[in-house]
This record gives C-alpha cells, structure tokens and sequence, in this order.
C-alpha cells in the first residue's frame, strides 16, 4: 500500500470561541498525482482547511502530514515557508513592484534564471516577462501566480477559487490548461471553488462540505450519481427528492409516482423508508415510459430542454425536473412520457 | 482598500526582537512625560494648596471659558459652510469648498501674528488711524477676545471636513417624509437632520477643543492666560519650576478627559452612520433669494481667514522691501529650520518602523498598549512635553540640556505619533496575501520584510517622513524652550519679531510656512488618494 502525500485529522479549527467551529474534524488523505477538489457554500471552512494545510493558520486540533513529516499536531507546526506548499491566491497575489520575471524569480536562489524562460513557456506567457504585474489582464496574472508558485516546485499547489475573478470563457480555457499542467507537471493540487461544475470538470476526487463538516468524499461521478444525502443531491446540480419505499431484492424503490429502479441503496433494507434522489439525466424521453406528466414549463439550453413536469398520482401530484433533447419540439400542457435509468438514482441519508 | 488585523494574523509570528524594540522606543519616548508626574512632587511642596490657589482656578477657567467659546463659535461658521456647500446650489462651490479649508495651513502663530500686526499697537490699522485722523486711544485687542477671534477662525475646518463627510453620504428620504407630515423646515432641521449630524459635529467639535487647549503660540501673543501660556511663564520665571510641572499635570488631565470623550463619540458615530450609505444622495437644494447673503457669508469668512493672513504678510514684505530693511530675511534660520527638520524626518524613520510593524502585524496586549499610549503624546500639548524635557534633561543629561539633539529628541516625541499613523496605515493597506504567499513560496522573513513588505510601503514612508519635516519647520513652543542658546529658527524668528512688534522681519518667515503648510496638506490628500488606489 502506498503512503498518501498528504494525511488530515480530526482537524479544527475555532476562530472564537462564540461562533461555531468552521472546520470540524475533517479527515481525508491525498494521493501523489491527484486533484482534489473542495466544494461547498461560502463559508463552509473550505478556504480554513487549505490555509491550514499551507501553515497560514493554526488549527485547534488534529493531525497533518505531508510527505512522510509531520507539519502539525499537539506538539509540531511547521511555519509556511519549510513546508514546500505552493498556494495560489484567489486574488493572485502577485507582488506590484516587480516585473512578471522577478515575481517568479522571486524565491529562487541565484543560479536558477533560465527557470524563469521555462516557466514562462510552459504556462504560454513568454512576451511579458518584462511587464509589471497591473499592465496583465486577470488571465495572464493568474498565468503570473501559477508560473511563479511551480518555478519553486513545491510537491503539493493549494488553490483557493482560482478562477473566481476571470470571466466565463476565459474560466474554462484555464481550467483546462491548469489541468492539464499540473498533469504534465505530474504536480498534486487541490481545488477549492464553490461552482460545482468547475469542481465537476476539473477533480480527480471531490469532497462536499457544509458548515464546517465534511459531507461526501468521492469521484465526480460518484458524487453526481449517488449523492450521500438531501445537501449534496442539491447542491451538486439539480436534484428530483422523492419518498418511497425499497422494494424486496433491494434494486429498486416504490413511489407514489412510481416504480424508480435503483443501484444504490446507501445499505438501506428492502422495506425501509428511505428518500431517493432522481437526476434529470435519468428520467429519458419515451412515448412508452412508466412516469407520465404534462409539461408545467421549459427553458430551451442550446444544448438540451430544461423542463418541470407534473405527475398525478393517489396520494398527491408531483413535480419532477427532467431533460429533454433540444431537437424534439415541445409545448406547455402536453403529456409526455419517461423511462428511468437506474444508474442516476440513489437512495439518500434523510437529514442534511 | 484596509485589512484589518486579523487577516495578517500570524505573520513574523513571535518575534521577541520587535517587540523589545518597539517597547524601548516607546518607553524612552515616554519616559520624560512620566518624569513630569515625579517632578511636581517635590517633598518640600504642598500640592492641593498649588492646585487650589486662586491663581490655578483662574487659569483653568480661562482655559475652559474660551475652549467653550472657540468650540462654539467654529461650530457656528463650519455648519453653515458645510451645508451651503454640499447642500445647495451656492455657486462656485468647489472654489468655496477648497478655499475654507485652507485654514488648516496656517499656524497658530502666523494666526496670531498676523492679527496682531493688523490690529495691535503699529499695526497696519493702529498707524493708519494714527497717521490720518491722530487718534491715540485704542480698544484692547488682547487678552480673550484676541484669542477667541484667531482660534475660531483657525479651527472651523475640523468641523467643517468632519460635518461636510457627513453630510455627503446623507440623503434626503427622512427630511422629506417629515415635511410631508406637515413639519416647518425649521422643525425639520431641529428635529431631524440636527441629531443626524449630532456625532460628526461632537467629533469635530471635541478636535477642536483638543486644538485650544494645546495651542500654545495664539494665546501667548494674544496674552490670554490659559494653561499653555502660564506654563511657559512658569518656566520663563523660574522662580517655581514644580508649579509648571503641577500646571501641566492638569492641562494633560483636561486633555485625557477630552480624548476619552474622542474615543467614546467616535465608537458611537459608528452606530449612527450604518445605512446612510445605501441612501439616494438628494439634488442640490435651490437657495433663492438666499443666494446673496450665503455668497457674502462665505466670502465673509474666506476672507478673514485666509485672504487677511496672506494680505498683511505680504503687506509686511512690500513695506521692508521698500524702506530696504535689511533683516526681511534672515537665511541663517531658514537653514537652522531646514536642517533640523531634515533630520527629524530622517531619524524618525528607523525609529518609528519597528513599532509599526509591531502593531500593526501582532495583536497582542503589548501591541495594543503600545499603540495606545503612543498615540496618548499625540494629544499632550507641545508645551507640555517640551517642559519635561526641559526637567529631563536638566537633571539628567546635562551635556545635552539646550543641544541640538535634545531638540531634535523632543521633536522625535512629538512626530512619533504622526508617523506611525502614517506608517500603520500603509502597512495595513498591504494586501496580506502578498507577504503571505511569499511565505509559501518559500521565503524567509527577513526576505519578505526587505524585499516585500519594505519596498510595498516605501511611499508612506516617504510620504509620513515629508510630513514630519514640514510639521517640524512649524514647530514653537519645544523650539523656544529647548534651542541652544542664539540657535534661531522661522518659528522663533516670528515669535521674537512679533513680541517685539517688529512685524516686517516676521513677515518672510510668515509667508513661507504657510506655503510649507499648504505642501503639507497636499501630502496628505495625496497619500490617502493613493492608499486608496494603489494596492
Ligand atoms: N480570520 C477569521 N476570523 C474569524 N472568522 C473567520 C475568519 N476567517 C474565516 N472565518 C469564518 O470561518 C468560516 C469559514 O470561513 P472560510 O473562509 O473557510 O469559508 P469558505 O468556505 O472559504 O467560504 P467562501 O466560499 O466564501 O470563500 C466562516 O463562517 C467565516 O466567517
Ligand atoms: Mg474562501
């Protein structure tokens, strides 16, 4: 078994003591290699877990280690700059009294300049080493900070919202090319951003918090298809909450709309009450489909129909969020049909 | 934009050498104000009878009678003037807005000076008078009318830049609805915008309180006896120098009540203030038939206080230039001046950074005390701590007792608080994230303090050193009681000239502190300009 490059518990972390804790023993390991991405609403602890990691803050409690040191627990911590822990800045941070050049020669010792022309190349900024860092457009100073943080090659690049203060298109272009640096770099990271697409795209492994605590740890995947309760289900793109009840054999779960099959079933008995989260991705247009409802209302995307039906049933009418594919034509009150894919379906924790 | 404290926190996390740096700083720099409280207790002295003798009363009765008068008065001419011009339709407004400030350039002295060789006795309109109509008798202008006119004309501005900042956020949306509900405007304003700007007029007013009690050079000339000038008499008398010290002791008594009434206004205004912002800023208001005597009022006291002071300086100069009185300039104080100042400004720079890193990158007790009680000697009175020095050095270095670096000592005490405003604020204007990305980089601390933190806030130093220079050259009551003896500066210069009635030679040292005075305003709304965009 291979050691993680990076090992966190119980960390804590209390600002005051008025307040509750906005980190709350959270514990998670690191491969070397991987992207990590941490997600959750503003304010959830993300950006104090990832000073923590860097030194910039002293928790009340835990355990980190990182590349087979300790950098802190009861006894130890290691100040910022021993730690060999890049972190980019949501604001870049880029130092305004030095040229693009001497900001990524900054922390290098003197023999070290041509350094600086492969960094420079390697993030695709090779005309301006000579400008300061006002005169950059807010991709190419981010450009800067990445640049400047992998010239010290540190084993480990914290980013905090990197790509909050860049413009849509502009934000996905770099998120690629971040990427896909940092593969080639075979550097680790970890990704802080409360945009779950962005957390989506970019992770090897995500982690879901909120208010302090860690809610869910998985692939991307993992995470869309099976969220572990009614937050995550929300929070991480849209979500069809339904109760029901699993039916015997466990693989699938009986609803007042219906039976939806499931491959998840969070360990729950066949029998159990349970809440089921349905994403539109597994509700599929078909004329002979088990869920039938007339169209409340749609938005047309470009590349798919957003749209709310309503379906009738014994105990109550329902509202389900589905998909429709841009190229069929669709009018409001007209009946539809949908057959359900069970690999976009999980049963879910009741409480938050 | 400002981060607070607790953004930086943990940076240069414990650092034993700064702190014993800035603690010694500041204790040395306090220390001959402490010296104060054990000089006025002379075993052989009965202090209650030095307090309650008749004399004491009547000298903190003048003190308060004509700060009570100044306040009033300043307050008086500042609203009128804040509100014609960020209320109303006056017309030229921003010629009005800038040239009531401009008060705030000229010292107490040169106030005081110009007054006097206006009005007093061979003054321009004493030797008028005399000359066509041979008049003889002539009211007094001494004494506390003298002292009142100058300071209240000299003070306005405090109240004015804090009521006009007020008034600025200020909409209309309250004052409409009550006039809706059938209110006078008088009513309107008693009820409803006075109360609104209650806390930023008690923050200017409570300034200019602080202003009259430690004014030193106005009241002297003008011969009023308030603390400040029966101190110096005191001392110049020397007949009972503990009587000075119990004197200042409770001139710095008055003065603490004063600034913890500061501190308690300025924590509530903040209350008070929430919400305005969000406020629809109202049209200007059409002033009507009102226009005429708005404008003569402002031109009333433009021209009292700022145009009079230029006029008769310049009127001085003319006239020795045209009897070619050969003093008019006396370049040896000029340089005197100039070099002193210069380094003031230089020596004060390595000795104030280590407390301004101190308190503004720890929060600690130590770094909130230290802060505090340097910002305490900000509001002593010059007199005050000119006089402790005067019995510090007495008893204590005898070889530097009336030397240049005594001088520049006091004057180093004086600065300090200024400075480390100064420096503070643009240490607090530092985006955290750059020191502490450096850090993750890799750097040490020493790196990032000469490379980083030094460099980033090189025009505040810079900027705050100016400063002191400039305040430095204005400098009179630490000058007249600490110079070595002969030692002359522009400040004495005009303070001998005017006791002596000897108008012309006070006249060019006059005219170039003002413009001196008007560069450093010009710093100052430079430097928060640019600590406002420049991070
Ligand atoms: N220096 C501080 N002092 C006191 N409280 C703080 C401090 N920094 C953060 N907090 C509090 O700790 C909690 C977590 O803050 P944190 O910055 O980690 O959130 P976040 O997940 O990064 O949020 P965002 O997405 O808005 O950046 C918040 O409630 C915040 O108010
Ligand atoms: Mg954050």
């Amino acid at each position: 078994m291979t050691i993680p490059l990076l090992t966190i518990t119980n960390l804590t972390k209390i600002y005051s003591p008025q307040q509750t804790p906005a980190v709350k023993n959270a514990c998670f390991t690191l491969n070397k290699g991987q992207i990590l991405t941490l997600l959750g609403p503003s304010g959830c602890g993300k950006t104090t877990i990832l000073r923590a990691i860097a030194g910039l803050e002293i928790p009340e409690k835990g355990f980190i280690a990182f590349d087979r040191k300790v950098l802190f627990n009861n006894k130890v911590f290691i100040p910022p700059e021993k730690r060999g822990i890049g972190m980019v800045f949501q604001d870049y941070a880029l130092f305004p009294h030095l040229t693009v050049a001497q900001n990524i020669e900054f922390a290098l010792s003197k023999d070290s300049k041509n350094v600086v022309k492969q960094q420079l190349e390697l993030v695709g900024l090779t005309g301006v080493a000579h400008k300061y860092p006002a005169q950059l457009s807010g991709g190419q100073q981010q450009r800067v900070a990445l640049a400047r943080t992998l010239a010290v090659d540190p084993k480990l690049i914290l980013f905090d919202e990197p790509f909050s203060n860049l413009d849509m298109s502009l934000r996905e272009k770099m998120r690629w090319e971040i990427r896909q640096i940092i593969k080639h770099t075979s550097t680790t990271a970890i990704f802080v951003t409360h945009d779950q697409k962005e957390a989506l795209s970019l992770s090897d492994r995500i982690i879901v918090m909120n208010s302090g605590e860690i809610i869910q740890s998985g692939t991307p995947r993992d995470i869309y298809q099976n969220p572990a309760n009614l937050f995550v289900a929300s929070f991480v793109g849209h979500s069809n909450i339904l109760q029901g009840t699993i039916k015997a054999g466990g693989k699938s779960v009986n609803t007042s709309i219906g039976n939806f099959p499931c491959d998840h079933t969070h360990g729950k008995k066949p029998g159990e009450n349970v809440l089921i989260s349905v994403r539109p991705e597994s509700l599929e247009l078909d004329p002979n489909g088990i869920i039938r409802g007339i169209l409340l209302s749609y938005f047309y995307k470009g590349d798919t129909i957003d749209a709310i039906i309503k379906v009738f049933s014994s105990e109550g009418n329902k509202k389900l969020r589905v998909h429709i594919h841009p190229e069929i034509e669709v009018s409001i009150g007209q009946w539809l049909g949908f057959s359900v894919l069970s690999r976009f379906v999980a049963v879910i924790d009741q409480e938050e | 934009m400002l981060y607070p404290y607790k953004r930086f926190r943990l940076f240069f996390r414990k650092s034993p050498t700064l702190f014993i740096l800035s603690s010694t700083v500041t204790f040395v720099l306090f220390l001959p104000v402490l010296y104060l409280f054990l000089r006025a207790y002379e075993p052989d002295i009965h202090i209650p009878s030095f307090i309650f003798q008749e004399n004491t009363l009547k000298i903190l009765l003048n003190t308060l009678l004509l700060a009570l008068a100044v306040t009033f008065s300043a307050t008086m001419i500042a609203l009128p003037l804040a509100w014609l011009t960020v209320k109303t339709d006056l017309p030229w407004r921003r010629f009005w807005t800038v040239l009531t400030m401009l008060p705030l350039s000229i010292p107490s002295l040169i106030g005081g000076f110009t007054f006097i060789s206006a009005l007093g006795q061979g003054g321009i309109v004493h030797s008028f008078l005399q000359n066509i109509f041979h008049l003889q008798k002539f009211p007094n202008i001494y004494g506390f009318t003298g002292a009142w006119l100058v300071l209240s004309l000299l003070c306005y501005p405090y109240i004015l830049l804090s009521v006009r900042g007020t008034l600025q956020k200020m909409g209309h949306s309250q004052e409409e609805a009550a006039l809706i509900l059938g209110k006078s405007r008088w009513q309107v304003f008693k009820k409803i915008t006075l109360p609104r700007l209650r806390p930023s007029i008690s923050a200017g007013a409570l300034l200019v309180t602080l202003y009259t009690f430690s004014d030193f050079a106005a009241v002297s000339l003008l011969q009023f006896n308030t603390f400040t000038r029966a101190i110096y008499l005191e001392y110049q008398g020397s007949f009972n120098r503990s009587y000075a010290a119990i004197l200042s002791l409770l001139l710095v008594f008055i003065t603490t009540i004063i600034i913890s009434l500061e501190i308690w206004t300025r924590k509530k205004a903040r209350y008070f203030n929430t919400g305005s912002c969000s406020e629809r800023v109202a049209d200007t208001i059409p002033l009507g038939k009102w226009k005429v005597p708005a404008f003569l009022f402002c031109s009333i006291i433009v021209l009292f206080s700022v145009v009079l002071p230029f006029s008769v300086c310049s009127y001085w100069i003319i006239r020795g230039l045209l009897q070619g009185e050969p003093l008019i300039i006396r370049w040896k104080a000029v340089l005197n001046s100039f070099f002193v100042s210069l380094y003031t400004a230089l020596l004060i720079i390595p000795i104030t950074i280590p407390t301004a890193f101190f308190t503004s990158r720890y929060q600690t007790m130590s770094s909130k005390l230290i802060e505090k009680t340097s910002y305490i000697t900000f509001a002593l009175p010059g007199i005050v701590i000119a006089l402790s020095l005067v019995f510090f050095g007495a008893n204590y270095l005898p070889h530097f007792y009336q030397t240049l670096p005594l001088l520049i000592f006091a004057y180093i005490i004086l600065f300090f608080p200024q400075m480390l405003g100064c420096l503070r604020s643009s240490l607090l204007h530092v985006n955290p994230h750059i020191e502490q990305s450096a850090f993750t980089l890799g750097c040490s601390r020493q790196k990032v303090l000469f490379r980083l933190t030094l460099p980033l806030i090189k025009p505040g130093i810079v900027a705050g050193s100016a400063l002191v220079f400039l305040t430095a050259m204005k400098e009179l009551p630490a000058t007249l009681l600490l110079a070595p003896i002969g030692f002359r500066t522009l400040t004495t210069e005009i303070w001998n000239a005017t006791t002596e009635a000897f108008y012309v030679r006070a006249a060019f040292p006059s005219l170039l502190l003002m413009i001196l005075s008007s560069l450093s305003l010009g710093v100052m709304y430079y430097q928060d300009k640019r600590d406002e965009n420049f991070f």
